[in-house]
């Protein structure tokens, strides 16, 4: 593991070496953060994104092959040669760089997604660890999900602002190859520059205030699929989509067929199960047809399913979903509304 | 200075009252939301419960798309319909999407027992979170934001911040057109006189841009939408039973590719369904999770719906809508 | 460039259509080849296993296979007219083409039932992927393997009964106990048109299985659980194979568990909405299990145990 500083003032001329590199980072516009394409060096002082960085391997809309026609009817299907680009993502939050761990298991569990899979293994991924001032946010509670506001889980290279520069931490081949390809920008580094980082990372977690006790979460819920108290808290759910496309981890995604002028492709796009049509059957019949059953499905996919199924707690505790819901579903005081009812 | 305190002991009382005496199924108010500073709907069915309801400048949500959902509410196989009244705390300008609802025969008028407030104005969320921060973390909890005609006062543990009013307010309540309910069984807190009639001093910029520049202004906004429907899902008129946005039976008119073209007929046909009707309550503008000002467009609408037609709605139950009426001297240039 | 892509559809074309059923909600039996030679050998498949049809230009849908394993690429479905696909594809013609990917999902353990007796319960549509499984357990090579094969069958209306024809030639095979029947002789307004079923008796709807059967008699007016109850298929060395609309498996089960089966021995396919097919995007899980990786065959027992929103 190399270690190294980069001043600030140079940061510029590291995004001029990464040139070849397809760059994401946030951009800030309109008071909200996103990780979008740019040519320049993206943003350094900005909070957590407002829509989550899966979007740059799985983005909200997706081409995923074109149809073949033979005169008016299609017939088959082509595919679309990825780009050979190499992908850089510059910024990562930590709790969405655990976030890319979830995504990573779920698209190669058993089969393989090609689309998402292929932009991930040609991609750098450089996190940037959540520090005094920026962050942490409001309702925040990453270190109660097992992560850290300096977690380097999912990323190639770690950085951290320790004032007029940023500790640089290489994580493996690819973040080496950062290093390389930055020689002469990045600077050596001392233990002094390691503890003031360290000290950065600590001082961000102490000032985290939501906590969530996640101990017999998994027991709680299994007790409790039953109770009323699903029904009373989505009661006020207003069933939009918010808290599963801006969740950094939420991946349910929908195929459709597009034909416009002519041409025909295959797409998809994210798709949230709290919309009723979601899980609805040709036949009309719905198997979760009210807003209470679509609720308990996420905070159980999050919480329970997902462990079963990849292992890992599909939550990170980046609390978009607590920060954008419009009526003030607190994941935090569900699990833990749920963990009192079943003691 | 607004008796905050006083207004949420005498909503208590009533929906306690109401509860008590049966004259409704449960009460739709707000609560204090948890760890949040905005209040939250709650609904009460248990008099013993009117203690959680709370009014305060934080009490943001229209609560009328609940008593929306309680007269679409089909009955499970074998269950009684149950058609009595229900108890709804309304601010003015919730009052009129009630209004509007009467109208258009989606409320019938004896299935709801309102309780109205009067309000000189509520909090904008992004900007609260943008105050709250000069205040210490660990002092957040509990707060109390109070007002009166010139600021808010934030009370907080061991201190107070007072703010100007502009800084706080919601951007909806400057150009509101009633501080006083226009439909109610029982108005709480003092009338309120003397309030600037609505200038659309908001919508100056956009009207002096070109058409292109127009376009390409809300080219920019839409392009941010991620389709959360939250807008729709928000807006007591939106009501449909099942959208067009969501008809997949026998086709879809829509798919979920997200792009401006797509993007841009999801909000164009939504603001013109809601020409004439939106009620300009401000509940898409306050959801949006990715700031689209969708106010703007459908108070452009609203504004040609006064100039051109004299329609207002949301104001008067006996008004008739705007398109279900026609007046010789409507103007007709486009016909 | 080549890269796996497992969400792009093999070109099939249609070689044969048949019309099961007619009436509102017709039923047609397609049958496609894939046109690749050298990637036939994928499509071979196993009763149960579900596979995603693209009419190219509408979507994707799901459907339970029904033909026999085979390696030339061929394979059959039955799909009801509900929807945007269906309804594309109930209007093909042969020689069209469509999309084919897959085989998906868990198979029925056909070979841990060797020597037991099978019982084959569909309602409506929910015959198709049953038929997928009495099928190949008919077959002259399958059948010597098991023991009594007992098939009951129902729909709402005569008009809605599907595979008449073959179920006509299976009525006549003495190695298998078949039992049909249909909800309503009568249509919402009166008489069904050319009903040639007015002729079977109705059961007693309440004490179903006090219902003394008359000899030669094995088609009745009743909805299937109480057919079931008629039947009495006893639960000794015994599987259940069944499917339907989600109330009918219902009934099904409690009618079931009243002659003394356990759930372990009842066999069903979920049907869920699905888009992916290979467990990705979400949308078809009962609980923790999705329906497309870790079914579509389940047994009762793990129904049972399932967080299950219905």
């Amino acid at each position: 593991m190399a270690e190294m500083i980069i001043k600030k003032v140079r940061v510029d001329g590291l995004f001029e070496a990464m040139k070849d590199f397809e760059v994401y980072g946030p951009i800030t516009k309109d008071m909200i953060t996103r990780y979008q394409k740019t040519t320049g060096t993206p943003d350094l002082v900005f909070k957590s994104s407002r829509k989550p960085p899966k979007e740059v391997f799985f983005p909200q809309t997706e081409k995923m092959f074109d149809l073949v026609k033979d005169g008016t009817r299609f017939v088959g299907a082509k595919d679309v040669p990825p780009g050979d680009k190499p992908i850089l993502l510059f910024g990562l939050r930590p709790c969405d760089g655990r976030a890319l761990n979830v995504l990573d298991e779920l698209f190669n569990w058993d089969y393989t997604d090609p689309y998402y899979v292929d932009k991930r293994k040609k991609s750098t991924v450089i996190g940037l660890a959540c520090t005094l001032p920026a962050m942490p946010k409001d309702n925040c509670f990453c270190t109660s999900m097992g992560g850290s506001p300096g977690s380097s889980e999912g990323m190639d290279m770690l950085w951290v602002d320790i004032g007029d520069s940023y500790y640089v931490e290489s994580l493996n081949d690819k973040g080496n190859a950062i290093l390389e390809l930055g020689k002469g920008i990045f600077e050596e580094s001392g233990d002094d520059v390691r503890s003031s980082a360290g000290k950065a990372i600590e001082d961000a977690a102490n000032a985290i205030d939501r906590k969530l006790d996640t101990s017999g979460v998994r027991d709680a819920l299994a007790k409790s699929f039953d109770y009323n108290y699903w029904d009373e808290f989505s009661k006020r759910c207003m069933g939009c989509g918010i808290c599963t496309f801006l969740c950094p981890t939420c991946h349910c995604f929908d195929i459709q067929d597009i034909v416009k002028n002519g041409e025909g492709v295959r797409q998809r796009s994210w798709d949230s199960c709290q919309f009723d049509y979601y899980s609805i059957h040709a036949s009309n019949h719905n198997p979760r047809p009210e807003k209470k059953n679509r609720q308990r499905n996420r905070v159980y996919h999050k919480f329970y399913y997902s462990e079963n199924k990849l292992g890992l707690v599909g939550c990170v505790g980046c609390g978009r979903c607590i920060n954008l819901c419009p009526v003030n579903i607190d994941i935090i005081e569900v699990i833990q509304g749920a963990k009192e009812l079943s003691q | 200075m607004v008796d905050y305190n006083a207004m949420t002991q005498e909503i208590r009382a009533k929906a306690k009252a109401m509860l008590e005496n049966k004259e409704v199924k449960y009460i739709i108010g707000w609560e204090r939301g948890a760890n949040s500073f905005i209040s939250r709907p709650v609904i009460i069915r248990d008099a013993g419960d009117t203690d959680r309801l709370v009014w305060n400048p934080g009490c943001v949500d229209n609560l009328t798309r609940y008593l929306v959902e309680e007269m679409q509410y089909k009955p499970k196989r074998g269950e009684e319909p149950d058609l009595g009244p229900v108890g709804i705390i309304v601010k003015p300008c919730d009052s009129k999407s009630i209004v509007e609802l009467i109208k258009e025969n989606i409320v019938p008028r004896e299935r709801v027992k309102i309780i109205a407030v009067t309000n000189i104005g509520t909090v904008e969320t992004n900007k609260l979170r943008k105050v709250l921060q000069k205040i210490p973390q660990d002092k957040r909890a509990g707060i109390d934001i109070l007002q009166d005609d010139n600021e808010f006062i934030i009370k907080y543990d061991g201190g107070e911040l007072k703010v100007p009013r502009p800084e706080l307010l919601a951007n909806k309540c400057e150009t509101c057109v009633t501080h006083n309910p226009v439909i109610h069984d029982v108005v709480i807190g003092d009338k309120i006189e003397g309030f600037e009639a609505d200038k659309w001093a908001d919508l100056a910029e956009l009207e002096s841009m070109s058409p292109e520049e127009r376009w390409k202004f809300w080219e920019d906004q839409i392009s941010k939408c991620v389709r959360c429907y939250a807008c729709r899902d928000s807006c007591s008129l939106c009501y449909c039973a099942e959208c067009v946005f969501d008809k997949e039976k026998p086709f879809t008119w829509i798919d979920k590719t997200v792009d401006v073209s797509n993007n841009m007929f999801y909000h164009l046909v939504r603001a013109m369904h809601l020409a004439g009707r939106c009620v300009d309550c401000g509940e898409c503008e306050r959801v949006c999770p990715v700031n689209i000002p969708i106010r703007k467009l459908n108070r452009l609408l609203l504004k040609s719906a006064k100039d051109r037609y004299k329609i207002y709605p949301g104001m008067n139950p006996e008004d008739k809508p705007m398109f279900g009426s026609y007046d010789i001297a409507d103007p007709d240039e486009v016909v | 460039m080549t890269r796996e892509n497992v969400y792009k559809p093999e070109t099939a074309t249609v070689t044969d259509i048949q019309l099961e059923a007619g009436g509102g909600r017709p039923i047609r039996t397609m049958t496609f080849q894939v046109d690749d030679p050298t990637e036939r050998k994928k499509f071979l498949h196993k009763p149960g296993q579900f596979i995603i049809i693209s009419y190219f230009g509408t979507g994707e849908s799901v459907f339970a296979i029904s033909s026999l394993p085979n390696e030339d690429g061929i394979i059959q479905v039955s799909a009801m007219k509900v929807g945007n696909v269906t309804g594309r594809l109930h209007a093909l013609a042969v020689g069209d083409k469509v999309g084919v990917r897959g085989p998906y999902g868990k198979d029925f353990p056909v070979d841990e039932w060797k020597g037991k007796n099978l019982v084959f319960i569909g309602a409506g549509i929910g015959i198709s992927p049953v038929r997928a499984v009495y099928q190949y357990v008919l077959t002259p090579e399958q059948r010597k393997n098991y023991g009594d094969v007992t098939l009951i069958y129902g729909a709402r209306t005569p008009a809605d009964l599907a595979f008449k024809d073959e179920f006509k030639e299976m009525d006549t095979r003495d190695d298998l106990n078949l039992w049909l029947c249909i909800d309503w002789k009568f249509g919402p307004k009166g008489p069904i048109e050319g009903n040639a079923h007015t002729d079977w008796p109705a059961i007693n709807m309440s004490a179903p299985g006090d219902t003394v059967v008359p000899e030669g008699i094995n088609k009745f007016t009743a909805f299937v659980p109480q057919l079931v109850e008629v039947v009495k298929p006893k639960p000794e060395n015994a599987i259940v194979v069944t499917c339907g609309p989600p109330i009918a498996i219902k009934f099904i089960t409690q009618a079931l568990a009243k002659l003394g089966w356990s759930p372990e021995q009842v066999y069903t396919t979920l049907e869920n909405r699905m888009k992916c097919g290979i467990g990705k995007c979400g949308r078809c899980n009962v609980g923790d299990n999705y329906v497309c990786k870790d079914g579509p065959v389940f047994t009762q027992k793990e129904i049972s145990e399932m967080f299950d929103d219905q």
